[in-house]
């Protein structure tokens, strides 16, 4: 099954990147940023071109090749019972074409035009195969060899008296993982470069030192080998094309009819119509194919060198963000860090979406599928900015950015700081307690935040994020200003053993658990502490707290005890498109808050309150006159609310289960 | 038990004073653009007060909200708070003058997870921007200039200042106080910070303790 599948999969390839020779496609205009030259497009294009017959002729001597050596493929295939790998075929792409006049060459060194054959090279081997007087099929292997010393192995200029026009071109070729790009070019006699005619091969050379032999390609006018051959000649197919090409010849018919679409190789009518696999499209879709029996060529499909656009580019696994800052044709997704082995799915949405034209789709900056071209992967593993392309013939059509988005939080919670506090007169009366934590969030990649081409981000969120109120009551829909935002869980346990009098109750000191969904920052109610705009900070969010309790003589008597267990995690968000997404790490930081009740005492007051000369009494209600704890009587010890060992510190030791 | 001690100016109290400039320069609060939510942002169509339901769960509601008024600044707590909540939720034009009356509670500044902006430490501002939006400005405003505390209108004056964009304060200025009306109020709807009294719960009985030492003091106890 997985056989078979890869031999399809090789044959769509193969047979359908024909027309991948294609130079017309509809690029918009892409920033080249982290692109190499030899992809940007050639020329801004505003609108269809129409390829010139000469463009043609060599763009098709290339694609035939392609096709006879994934004939051979699939020859060798069929004979070991191993099917071919998708780095075995042979491909080329073409740029950077131009045709003129010989005179423009004429004085010009060879060298400057066609690469020396030096190095790898790419030799290619014709086999034909017959059947009982049967027309000659062919396949060819290629192979790749070293050369062994640098020559300028075709004609030079001196031999370009016999033709008045040349067409130059770049010719990157990819086989077996290896690849190589260099110059060639073709000479030859064509009178008016406006008709359709194609030069007839006699008046024809290609001049690439590289790829050898391609003017024996450009003379092949044989069926390519169908496989297993053995087979294939017992077929209605065989005999059908068989006929074909007798027909064909007996009535001095072209086996290669001059609208052939480029890679048209003798016999494809026919098989088209015996519908093994799909036809290619005449270049100038017009009618079928000479004979009129064999549909010519899929007459009935757009023109794929003409209409092909990528219309759209959609994502599994990030949000596309609508507002853009720069250039608005880029079309920018964005997604929290994923797991490792979690993946963006990018989606090319295509016009006309023929299987023709998915063969025209690849991908830079993305791994395309290997079951669908339109479809493409980008790691989300890890915070990174993707700049991905959807190419048409090798040329960007739609640019994308794949930001995948996490901060990363520093900063801490210092010892909590106490604070005795006095009356005016300077009697103790109370303590504060409270630890200072601050917190930095770097967001990756800064460039999200930096780039000239990026989502806009900034500016006030659009919608609340979840949750309802904090533990006072207080709305959590406060606690955002900006899309970007810093936030904070918190877990709470509250106790105290006064009872009588009872502790003042305090709004913050209901027990609390973190929030079951992630995002809700249930500690988070307000944005006077944080700074969520990243964009003058060089991609930085920050906040600060200082949670802090203050008690004085209210509560308890002399020994009783409270506490307040703070545990905290802090964490950057980030709302993309309407939704909220949790886009860093928890920090987490605690804070234990402990007070015991302890005796006022004279010497601590350096007052002698109750007059007896001393100050080495406990101070009592009774010297004072006064209710102290708010019990209603008169008849207690004196005490204030001091530290007893508050702590803070950055984990979440002891963060009970909630 | 007493859990006030009025004429407490938050920026003497006992938060780091360098927080709370952070804190008012974030929220706004220097600058005249208070709050998370843009000044002027209103009620959507589904939140738009109303008059016209009286359930009696809702005449439960703003009865509730009723008993639990006070004179002087207090402390709210969770149980306050869910009761102005209950009630403003109601969004009925009965309970709207009431939960103005709520801008005496304030939440403990000296007890706190998270640090709160002056806005958020009255609870009900936020209550009044959520369920009534510009329509609680003329009944602030009525409030103000009838109120001769200035600690009350200061707090009425945050209010407006989360409802309202300061371009939408000065046209309410112009419809709704005649010249030289309120003076203290005109002030804190434009001043950069406003003077906030506070109720804490503390317990410290600071006043009491100094007020005994000096009488004890006259008497010859030192």
């Amino acid at each position: 099954m997985m056989k078979r599948a890869l031999k399809l999969m090789g044959d769509l390839m193969i047979a359908l990147l024909l027309v991948a020779l294609c130079s017309a496609v509809l690029p918009e205009k892409v920033s080249g940023e982290g692109e190499p030259k030899a992809l940007q497009p050639q020329s801004s294009q505003d609108g269809p071109t129409r390829m010139s017959v000469e463009e043609k002729l060599i763009r098709d001597v290339y694609a035939r090749l392609m096709r006879y050596q994934s004939a051979g493929l699939d020859q060798r295939a069929a004979e070991s019972g191993e099917p071919a790998q998708p780095a075995s075929y042979v491909t080329f792409e073409l740029r950077n074409v131009h045709s003129g006049p010989i005179s423009e060459i004429d004085q010009k060194p060879l060298s400057e035009l066609v690469t020396e054959q030096k190095g790898d090279i790419i030799q290619i081997k014709p086999t034909r195969l017959s059947n009982f007087g049967g027309p000659q099929h062919a396949y060819y292997d290629a192979e790749w060899v070293t050369s062994a010393s640098t020559s300028q192995r075709v004609q030079g200029s001196a031999g370009f008296e016999n033709f008045n026009r040349y067409t130059s071109y770049q010719v990157t070729v990819s086989f077996n993982g290896k690849q190589r790009s260099y110059r060639a070019m073709a000479v030859y006699r064509l009178d008016d470069p406006n008709t359709p005619s194609r030069p007839r091969s006699t008046n024809v050379n290609i001049l690439d030192n590289i790829t050898i032999d391609m003017n024996v390609v450009y003379g092949d006018e044989s069926p390519r080998v169908r496989s297993p051959w053995s087979k294939y000649v017992k077929t209605s197919l065989y005999r059908a094309i068989a006929k074909s090409i007798k027909a064909k010849t007996d009535a001095e018919q072209l086996l290669r009819p001059e609208d052939a679409p480029i890679g048209y190789l003798p016999g494809d009518d026919v098989e088209s119509s015996f519908n093994e696999m799909p036809m290619l499209a005449p270049i100038d879709g017009g009618g079928g194919g000479d004979d009129g029996g064999g549909g010519g060529g899929g007459g009935g499909e757009p023109d794929p060198c003409q209409a092909l656009t990528v219309v759209d580019v959609t994502a599994a696994g990030a949000t596309k963000v609508t507002s853009v800052s720069g250039n608005a044709n880029i079309i920018h997704f964005v997604t929290p860090k994923g797991g490792a082995t979690d993946q963006v799915t990018l989606t090319a949405v295509i016009n006309p979406d023929t299987t023709a034209n998915r063969a025209r789709i690849s991908w830079q900056g993305a791994t395309m599928s290997t079951s669908n071209r339109l479809q493409a992967t980008v790691s989300k593993s890890s915070a990174s900015k993707n700049v991905v392309k959807v190419l048409i013939d090798g040329t960007a059509a739609k640019e994308t950015r794949v930001w995948v988005v996490w901060a990363t939080l520093s900063g801490g919670v210092a010892a909590p700081t106490v604070t005795a506090l006095n009356t005016s007169g300077g009697l103790r009366n109370g303590t504060q307690i409270g630890a200072s934590f601050s917190s930095t969030a770097a967001i990756a990649p800064s460039t999200i935040i930096t780039d000239a081409d990026r989502p806009n981000l900034s500016g006030a969120n659009t919608v609340a994020p979840p949750g309802t109120n904090n533990v006072a009551g207080q709305p959590l829909s406060g606690g955002v200003n900006a899309k970007w935002d810093m936030s904070r869980r918190v877990t709470i346990r509250s106790s105290n053993n006064a009872t009588a009098p009872a502790f003042p109750a305090v709004a913050v000191d209901g027990n609390d658990c973190y929030p079951t969904n992630l995002v809700i920052g249930n500690d988070d109610a307000g944005t006077g502490d944080e700074n969520n705009n990243p964009y003058p900070t060089s991609a930085q969010l920050t906040s600060l707290d200082v949670p802090t309790r203050t008690w004085g003589m209210q509560g308890g008597v002399v020994g009783n005890t409270y506490r307040t267990q703070l545990w905290f995690q802090e964490f950057a968000r980030l709302e993309i498109q309407g939704t909220w997404f949790v886009i860093s790490d928890p920090q987490s930081w605690r804070v234990d808050i402990r007070f015991i009740k302890v005796q006022v005492t004279e010497a601590l007051w350096h007052w002698d309150v109750n007059g007896d000369g001393d100050m080495n009494d406990d101070v009592t209600e009774t010297m004072l006159g006064a209710d102290m704890n708010g019990d209603g009587d008169t008849n207690d010890n004196v005490g204030y609310w001091d530290n007893d060992s508050s702590a803070a510190a950055n984990d979440n030791a002891g963060r009970p289960a909630c | 038990m007493k859990r006030f001690s009025n004429r407490v100016l938050v920026a003497l109290g006992l938060l780091p004073v360098a927080l709370i400039g952070f804190a008012l320069a974030k929220s706004g609060a220097l600058n005249g653009k208070l709050g998370v939510i843009r000044s002027g942002q209103q009620p959507t169509a589904t939140q738009t007060a109303t008059s016209g339901r009286n359930s009696v769960e809702d005449d439960q509601k703003v009865e509730r909200l009723k008993s639990i008024a006070r004179e002087t600044p207090a402390v709210a707590n969770r149980q306050v708070v869910d009761i102005m909540r209950e009630a403003a939720h109601t969004r009925r034009d009965d309970a709207l003058p009431h939960l103005i009356r709520a801008l005496v509670y304030n939440f403990d500044p000296d007890n706190q997870n998270e640090f709160r902006t002056p806005e958020m430490l009255l609870p009900a501002v936020q209550l009044l921007k959520e369920n009534y939006g510009e329509k609680a400005v003329p009944a602030l405003y009525r409030e103000a200039v009838n109120s001769n505390q200035k600690w009350y209108s200061n707090r009425i004056a945050i209010a407006v200042r989360a409802i309202l964009s300061p371009a939408d304060i000065q046209i309410a200025n112009g419809k709704y106080l005649r010249s030289a009306s309120a003076p203290d109020f005109l002030a804190a709807l434009t001043t950069e910070k406003v003077e906030l009294f506070l109720a804490h719960s503390n317990g410290r009985n600071s006043e009491k303790l100094e007020e005994i030492r000096k009488a004890k003091q006259k008497n010859g106890n030192l």
